[in-house]
């Protein structure tokens, strides 16, 4: 087995914690943290433990702890460290930035779990459990960062794709097709999409760093019929009465959102209107006041649904003296849990088992399980977490992307003065960069649009 | 007279094209009895199209073949009457080295080559293969002979069901006054393989005498020609007088008699459903695609030295002949021209390469491989590497060897064969320098340094080309020592050389201790090329060393798709469908996304476990 790469990516759980966990494994990983902090060397032969160390971000020192597990007694079965810092995402964001700088490379999306995997640390049901997992995610996470966005970024990085393939296009047309005459390109046409495609990146990578605070932090959404007791349980969740409560269905018309603090795990509760036919009160009411009532119901679940759609977690909420409707759609990847309410009632039934969908019954109104829905909550979240490099590292894979996409273009743009074919090299690194930001293109791509230039061919 | 059919040799070689020949060469050199099947035995080594080897990309694959111990660098440089560096001010890695053939001469020389290797040669139109299911036990001659081999590798170019077209007339045949190969067709397809169809084409010949020479622009090589061969002997280099080619232009009476013929183009017609080249079109196709352009390049090629035969490169076309005849005489120089012979368009039959492996051998049969245009591909160059490829892995096969697979990071050919068999060609596929994304490291002037090594290990080169690369390599470090320690103006030569103005023919002109070496130029320029990619190369082999553990863990070829769990839809489709050997492969294929590929590596292992037996299932 060749010599493996150090990786590094953050492990707490995304939104705000009392701390936040950078894990680093691979050969080095001890090396590179040593480079990150004050002790330096010192650290370099130490054996398993916990170490207080000062992390240097470049201005500062900050007080952190050093877990050292070394190889292979290690999650990964490999030289592993984790860096406990205080759980500012902002921090954590520059933390990795750091060790990256210092010789790791960002673990790709179930790169810990292959390496666990690898060296028999973690059994197969359970590696392949969390990789299927990682692929779902990942899908949702993409979608969910460019929902967050409204196709912000995706814009700005079409356009940037756009404009790449053009002045590769011309480049290469130049090199693959000297001795035509139409190929003699002239080089301010290359300078002229270079710079489009350098002003539409760095437009994007003001974006990936203006994201709004919530990004991140998962997403539980409460979801069912109207008048199952979303509103209550909201409320106790939160240990607050912030939603409105009635027995009357149709009751909660904006979704309203919450942030959850579970034992150091932040989230963002949010309630929605219920999804499905709603009674219509029976007194006689005029027309007009019906047909108002049915388009702000209509609303209602309309951005009921909007939320659903970018919800990490949902938690279905049945009502448990009625039969189990159908489930309610959730985004591919999401996690589902079964919340059986209003268990106080006489008339309840005993909460259904079914396979694959975890079940807690509650009573929004008694308070009776709600901590357990807490706790199960939780674990699922972490499950969640631990599946993959996802949220804030998604975002954090973004700008390093980016950032390598505005490197490659600047030199692109430099190496010009001297030539096309280093300014080449530059470009086609710099569309390997925007690849792994789901701008993929192949060379049949760049050919593709030669050809659809130039006339070219003898 | 036909010669007694051999007996048994270790490998048949169907067809005498640029991918035969190198194909029966690299089994010869590997130890191989070894015949060569084709239809006609005077045509070995023949040009169809026009009379050039190398060009951009195609160039780089000549060296490589060279440094693989090949035929084709050495052909051309002893037939070549024009050498020219294209791209020549563009940076190292983008030049390519190409020349004009004497095409006939290129033939006697690949005719000589092949008999003094000890290859038997067999004129006869190759019927089909003898097959035991899906074993293939040799070929079946149309004349009842049969030539039983240990393996066989099927070069035959565009002479499956291939079909001529010009104008309204059709006759079927690969090349004029040459028959086609149908048999073979209906045999691959019994194998269960998919064909596809697909077209090319070739441009009118004219007579020399009947051009008005000095209304055109002449053309010339390089004053200082680089060889493509490491063994041609540069003292007695080149070895034929070198001649010009000549430039004209269509003009827009040229494109009205075309935009007035068109609905007599075979493929506007709608007779020619196989797909043409879009990097080699028919001058019907540039008309009608870009009406806003008002000329045309049309050079003018001599065939050979002395012959009549004009190729006139450029205005390939299947329009009727009279059609043609009136369409080039409008051009400056051609007023008076007199035909040889008319342009045409070929259509044939090709295998989707997506069912071979990395070695070009057919997967749903044993001891059967392709190479060529019968791949999809175009050019004698692509041509005879696949043929080096195939022939060398066949052979390697019938000695019960390791396979020979070159990677995308270490040769155009590795390129090539990848590209091959993980997509659906929908062009004939051509070599382009854009394909290689490694293309700083893989130059002209660094093939032997990249493959003359692995070439000796494997017996395909001897002795006397290890010592020319252990020379080379002595004078380029010493060259580089003399760099480094020569100062001037406080840096050393090394640091200067970085800087574009500086080459080593400059810093030589200045510097007493470069001349001193007495370097030829393209060994210094080899040093200066070394100095100048040093940090692009580095960080590319970075990459390549990122990827090579993937390229490492090749994926059973009997794996189910449909039992993996958890891969997105599209993976699963394209990776059934492409089958790729080897988890990198895998990851290279689009759509195909990191956590596909983590997964596969996790299904992988555990079959292995598995069928291991060694470990309990967890």
């Amino acid at each position: 087995m060749s010599a493996r790469s150090t990786i590094a990516a953050i492990a707490s759980a995304p939104g705000p914690a009392l701390r936040g966990i950078l894990r680093l494994s691979g050969p080095e990983a001890l090396v590179v943290a040593a480079r990150c902090c004050r002790e330096g060397a010192a650290l370099l032969d130490v054996p398993r433990g916990v170490y207080p160390v000062h992390f240097e971000d470049g201005s500062q020192a900050i007080a952190a702890s050093l877990l050292v597990m070394r190889a292979p007694r290690s999650f990964t079965g490999e030289e592993c460290v984790e860096l406990h810092l205080p759980g500012a995402p902002a921090l954590l964001d520059v933390a990795l930035a750091r060790v990256l700088a210092a010789g790791a490379e960002p673990a790709q999306p179930g790169e810990y779990t292959r390496r666990a995997f690898e060296h028999g640390r973690l059994d197969l049901v359970r590696a392949e459990g969390v990789l299927a997992l990682a692929t779902a995610r990942n899908a949702a996470d993409a979608r969910a960062a460019l929902d967050l966005l409204a196709g912000g970024l995706s814009r700005e990085l079409d356009g940037t794709r756009e404009a790449l393939l053009d002045a590769r296009a011309l480049c290469e047309a130049a090199l693959d097709f000297a001795e035509e005459d139409t190929a003699a390109v002239p080089r301010a046409e290359v300078e002229a999409c270079v710079l489009r495609a350098l002003a539409a990146a760095t437009r994007a990578r003001a974006m990936v760093h203006a994201r709004p605070r919530t990004e991140g932090v998962p997403r539980v959404v409460l979801v069912g019929a109207p008048n199952a007791g979303k509103s209550s349980l909201y409320n106790a969740l939160l240990g607050q009465h912030r939603a409105l409560v009635s027995p009357q269905a149709g009751t909660t018309r904006d979704p309203l959102s919450s942030t959850l603090d579970m034992a150091g795990l932040v989230v963002e509760l949010t309630d929605t209107a219920g999804l499905g036919a709603v009674d219509l009160p029976q007194e006689p009411a005029d027309q007009a006041g019906t047909l108002l009532r049915v388009a702000l119901e209509q609303a209602a679940q309309d951005r009921a649904r909007e939320r659903v759609a970018v919800a990490d977690v949902g938690l279905w909420v049945a009502d448990a003296t009625l039969p189990l409707g159908r489930a309610p759609e959730l985004p591919e990847g999401a996690a589902r849990l079964l919340v059986w309410n209003q268990t106080d009632r006489p008339e309840a039934a005993a909460a259904p088992c079914l396979p694959g969908l975890p079940t807690v019954a509650v009573s929004a109104l008694t308070g009776d399980g709600v901590d357990r829905l807490r706790q199960v909550l939780r674990e699922l979240l972490v499950a969640q977490v631990e599946g993959a490099g996802i949220g804030r590292e998604t975002a954090a894979r973004q700008a390093l992307a980016l950032d390598e996409l505005l490197v490659e273009l600047s030199a692109a743009l430099e190496a010009l003065e001297g030539g096309l074919e280093l300014a080449a090299e530059h470009l086609a690194r710099a569309q390997s960069a925007l690849g792994s930001l789901g701008g993929e293109s192949t060379p049949e791509d760049v050919l593709d649009r030669i050809f659809s230039r130039f006339c070219l061919g003898k | 007279m036909r010669a007694p059919v051999p007996h048994s040799p270790d490998i048949a070689v169907i067809g005498g094209g640029h991918a035969g020949l190198e194909a029966a060469l690299a089994a010869r050199r590997l130890g191989c009895s070894v015949a060569l099947i084709s239809l006609r035995l005077d045509k070995l080594g023949e040009m169809s199209c026009n009379p050039a080897i190398g060009g951009l990309g195609k160039g780089q694959i000549v060296c490589e073949i060279d440094a693989l111990g090949g035929a084709m660098g050495r052909l051309a440089d002893e037939t070549g009457i024009q050498f020219k560096m294209l791209n020549g001010g563009k940076g190292a890695a983008v030049r390519g080295p190409r020349c004009q053939s004497d095409r006939h001469k290129y033939r006697e020389a690949a005719t000589e080559t092949v008999r003094s290797a000890g290859i038997e040669l067999v004129e006869g139109a190759a019927e089909g293969l003898l097959l035991d299911g899906s074993r293939v036990l040799g070929v079946r001659l149309a004349d009842g002979r049969e030539v039983r081999a240990g393996a066989v590798v099927v070069t035959t170019g565009t002479f499956l069901r291939a079909v001529m077209h010009t104008g309204d007339s059709q006759s079927s045949g690969g090349r004029i006054g040459e028959g086609t190969t149908a048999g073979i067709s209906g045999d691959l397809a019994r194998l269960g393989l998919v064909l596809g169809r697909l077209k090319t084409g070739t441009p009118p010949r004219l007579a020399r005498s009947s051009i008005r020479w000095e209304a055109l622009e002449a053309n010339g090589g390089d004053a200082r020609p680089t060889p493509f061969s490491a063994a041609t002997d540069r003292a007695r280099f080149p070895r034929l007088p070198q001649v010009d080619c000549h430039i004209t232009y269509t003009n827009e009476r040229t494109h009205e008699l075309i935009r007035a013929n068109i609905h007599r183009a075979p493929m506007y017609a709608g007779r020619i459903q196989g797909v043409g080249p879009r990097y080699c079109p028919s001058v019907e196709d540039k008309v009608m695609r870009f009406a806003d352009k008002t000329r045309h390049q049309v050079f003018l090629e001599p065939e050979s030295l002395d012959c009549e035969v004009i190729y006139v490169n450029g205005v390939s076309t299947s329009l009727p002949g009279e059609v043609q005849e009136e369409m080039l005489r409008t051009i400056a120089g051609l007023e008076q021209c007199r035909f040889l012979r008319h342009g045409y368009a070929v259509e044939y039959d090709f295998v989707q390469p997506f069912q071979l492996d990395d070695t070009l051998r057919v997967r749903c049969a044993e001891g059967l491989w392709l190479a060529g245009q019968i791949n999809g591909t175009s050019g004698y160059e692509e041509a005879a590497g696949q043929g080096l490829i195939a022939g060398a892995n066949a052979a390697l096969w019938v000695q019960g060897k390791e396979r020979f697979v070159l990677g995308r990071h270490e040769a155009y050919l590795g390129v090539m064969v990848d590209d091959l068999i993980t997509s659906n060609p929908t062009e004939p596929y051509r070599m382009f320098t854009s394909r290689a994304e490694h293309r700083l490291l893989l130059r002209a002037d660094n093939a032997q340094e990249r493959l003359t090594r692995r070439a000796h290990a494997l017996g395909l080169v001897q002795a006397d080309a290890l010592q020319r690369l252990d020379a080379r390599q002595t004078h380029k470090e010493t060259a580089l020592r003399v760099l480094r320690a020569t100062r001037y103006e406080g840096k050393s030569l090394a640091e200067w050389m970085l800087r574009p103005e500086c080459g080593w023919e400059s810093l030589a002109t200045q510097h007493e201790a470069l001349r001193a070496l007495e370097l030829p130029l393209d060994l210094g320029e080899a040093v200066e090329n070394d100095l100048k990619y040093s940090g692009y190369v580095e960080r590319a082999q970075k990459n390549v060393e990122r990827l090579a553990r993937q390229d490492e863990l090749e994926i059973p070829s009997d794996l189910e798709y449909r039992d993996l769990k958890g891969i997105s839809n599209e993976a699963r489709d394209k990776l059934s469908r492409l089958r790729p050997r080897t988890l990198g492969a895998a990851a290279r294929i689009a759509g195909v996304r990191p956590p596909d590929v983590a997964l596969l590596a996790i299904h992988i292992e555990r079959r292995r476990r598995e069928s291991s037996g060694g470990l309990p299932r967890i």
